[in-house]
């Protein structure tokens, strides 16, 4: 959910989820949206977050219930990886956070299943990111800005599914890049890594092995949180590749192009806006007119 | 027409309320209702949201509490409550026809509907924000949501089995007799199981009421021990055996015909649980379902899943040793356990012999490490 939401996300929504219709005008083109604008974008995101509720109900066979496998039936490693635990430059509060939202959504996913039966879906399985269920503002990255945002922080989650995802040779059924790419000046765009962005509930991750259970694991530690894919049978890690990142001006914007590679197989490829490195926060800014401010 | 009215003055901010006092969310009658209010009473003002008892959503602990411990571990929940909750959930047991996993899955919506109604209250409280939430296991996500946007810390009550545990301990048993399908359909879906670590994550201090959660859990998040009931010790050796638990009627159904053989002249008293009649064994002449504990010699917990049947607390509580698994009377000490492996009939045998001769010692209660009393103060 990190770069949805934002005044120049409908362009890159229109990408994302292949919207109908024609788009009145590009926003980013032409300052801020008008209020008939904004009435539409809402109603085009109403519109497809009803579509993806009604197929979780109507298609249960496309959209399954998650359902929790013992231990015992996916004994052997098939990859792991750890989202460390780190001071970030969000702040204490938002980093604080973060963390909460990682290790609420997380507890969701211990123990699920995974088979061809039985997709994997963020949504489906870690549930709306809403106050009442106990998610916190995270920090949130929106129009060159971090704010705070219920659930924010969540996408490192997804990141590290997406990335055990194509490790462990699943079939990945619905994947979405982010649209922004974040220029650290000398260093370049962020380092090579694989991406997904997830937003409640029709921008979603979803994969499946082509054969056999998966089972994943989270586990909550000092250094950081642990994730893990164990299937039933061995299963060889797969080397996974992300191209170098080319950066090309479209219209007086930069954009970074980058192609991600499983083996022999493209997996996908993403276009994001080039952007420079947020150093404002809602902590640190004083600009409380932007909309963004939630009295952090 | 103008406007000049222009900005409007700046309000004065409301000065935030300090958080006083202790809520307690009880979605059901629970043997741990007395003693924790008991120990909350003491120290300042209880709020207590029971929809079963309840004339309204939240009343003062002084009128209810009387009430409340004579409920505790008597009878069927909501038998004496009021009318609404007894007709729903005599409503529930009707749709669950008996199914133990269609019980256990109306107890976890009956949990979840009075914990999103407890964080809805706790938000409208005329008193402020209370210091202290406690809750009980599948019954807290929403409270502790609530609470902790207040300000509040959050107790989390571990009434309820671990759910991951109970059905890694199904699947082992499944594995080992494939044709009971209890132990192949009795399953909480995800949702319940994530539902459960969530309120762990969500919680700042966690009250067990028994080792096996104690050690389960780790050091992760403060512990505490719910208080419990000292033993009394007056008992006397009796003839008859009970065998308690509503999963041990059903796992037992294997091992109980080979116990009734090798202990030719005893009794056994059967003590189901709600909607878990062990109807195959009903016919032999020396099996009687009976919940009373008189004259009985010697209690049962055989169950391999963590379980706390309510005989193990009554028999603490009378003296009455207790032969068992280790992970079915975790509220023992264990010392005082006559501990048997799951499915070791040979051993139980010796152990019960053992205990109707009265050798070794009556059970205690295990005594952790702290607990909530302390921990208050």
């Amino acid at each position: 959910m990190c770069s949805l939401g934002g005044l120049e996300s409908l362009e890159s929504l229109r990408g994302l989820v292949r919207l109908q219709g024609p788009v009145r005008r590009s926003p980013s083109s032409s300052g801020p949206w008008s209020t008939l604008e904004r009435a539409d974008f809402a109603a085009r995101v109403a519109g497809l977050a009803a579509k993806r509720l009604a197929g979780w109900a109507l298609q249960p066979e496309r959209y399954p219930e998650p359902t929790r496998v013992g231990a015992d039936a996916a004994p052997h490693l098939v990859a792991q990886l750890v989202i460390p635990r780190r001071a970030s430059s969000f702040g204490p509060k938002l980093e604080r956070g973060r963390w909460h939202n990682l290790g609420l959504a997380a507890t969701a996913l211990d123990g699920v299943g995974i088979s061809a039966a039985s997709p994997f879906s963020f949504w489906r399985t870690v549930g709306r990111l809403s106050a009442g269920r106990g998610f916190v503002e995270g920090a949130h990255f929106e129009g060159g800005c971090i704010v705070p945002a219920v659930g924010g922080g969540v996408c490192s989650l997804s990141d590290a599914l997406f990335d055990l995802a194509l490790r462990s040779g699943c079939t990945i059924l619905e994947r979405h890049g982010h649209t922004l790419a974040v220029d650290r000046g000398p260093k370049g765009p962020r380092r090579k890594r694989v991406d997904a962005t997830v937003k409640w509930p029709y921008v979603d991750l979803r994969f499946a092995p082509a054969r056999g259970l998966l089972r994943l694991s989270t586990r909550s530690r000092k250094d950081g949180l642990h994730l893990a894919l164990h299937g039933d049978a061995p299963v060889e890690a797969w080397p996974v590749e992300v191209s170098e990142p080319q950066i090309c001006v479209e219209a007086g914007q930069r954009y970074v192009h980058t192609t991600i590679r499983r083996g022999p197989t493209t997996i996908g490829r993403d276009r994001k806006k080039l952007i420079v490195m947020p150093t404002r926060n809602c902590d640190t800014c004083q600009e409380h007119s932007c909309g963004r401010h939630r009295g952090a | 027409m103008a406007d000049t009215a222009g900005p409007e003055p700046e309000q004065p901010k409301q000065p935030k309320r300090p958080n006083v006092g202790v809520f307690v969310v009880a979605p059901e009658p629970a043997d741990w209702l007395g003693p924790v209010l008991e120990v909350l009473q003491a120290r300042g003002p209880v709020e207590v949201f029971a929809p079963w008892v309840l004339p309204g959503a939240v009343v003062r602990l002084g009128r209810r509490v009387g009430f409340v411990r004579r409920r505790e571990g008597h009878d069927l929940p909501g038998a004496r409550g009021r009318g609404w909750f007894t007709a729903a959930e005599l409503l529930a047991r009707a749709f669950a026809r008996g199914k133990t996993a269609r019980t256990l899955a109306n107890r976890v919506h009956m949990r979840a509907l009075a914990d999103a109604t407890a964080a809805l209250l706790l938000g409208r409280r005329e008193a402020g924000p209370p210091r202290l939430v406690l809750a009980p296991s599948l019954g807290a996500r929403r409270s502790f949501a609530r609470a902790r946007a207040l300000g509040s810390t959050c107790v989390l009550v571990e009434d309820m089995p671990d759910l991951d545990s109970l059905v890694d301990g199904l699947d082992r048993m499944a594995r080992a007799h494939p044709r009971a399908s209890f132990l192949r359909n009795h399953r909480p879906r995800a949702r319940d199981h994530a539902r459960q670590r969530a309120e762990r994550w969500q919680s700042d201090v966690i009250a067990v009421r028994g080792r096996v959660a104690w050690q389960r859990l780790g050091d992760a998040k403060e512990r505490v021990a719910i208080p419990q009931e000292p033993s009394r010790a007056t008992h006397r050796s009796g003839l008859a055996i009970a065998f308690a638990g509503p999963p041990l009627a059903r796992c037992g159904s294997t091992q109980l015909p080979a116990l009734l053989e090798a202990l030719p002249g005893r009794e056994l008293r059967v003590q189901p649980g709600p909607a878990a009649e062990p109807s195959g064994l009903l016919e032999h002449p020396r099996v009687r379902v009976d919940r009373s504990l008189d004259g009985v010699g010697v209690v049962l917990s055989l169950s391999p899943l963590e379980s706390h049947p309510s005989a193990v607390t009554a028999a603490l509580e009378r003296g009455i040793p207790v032969v068992g698994t280790l992970a079915s009377t975790g509220l023992l000490e264990p010392a005082s356990v006559r501990a048997v492996e799951p499915g070791d009939t040979a051993a139980t045998v010796r152990a019960i012999e053992a205990a109707l001769a009265g050798e070794g010692p009556s059970p205690r209660a295990w005594l952790p490490p702290r607990s909530l009393l302390e921990w208050l103060d």
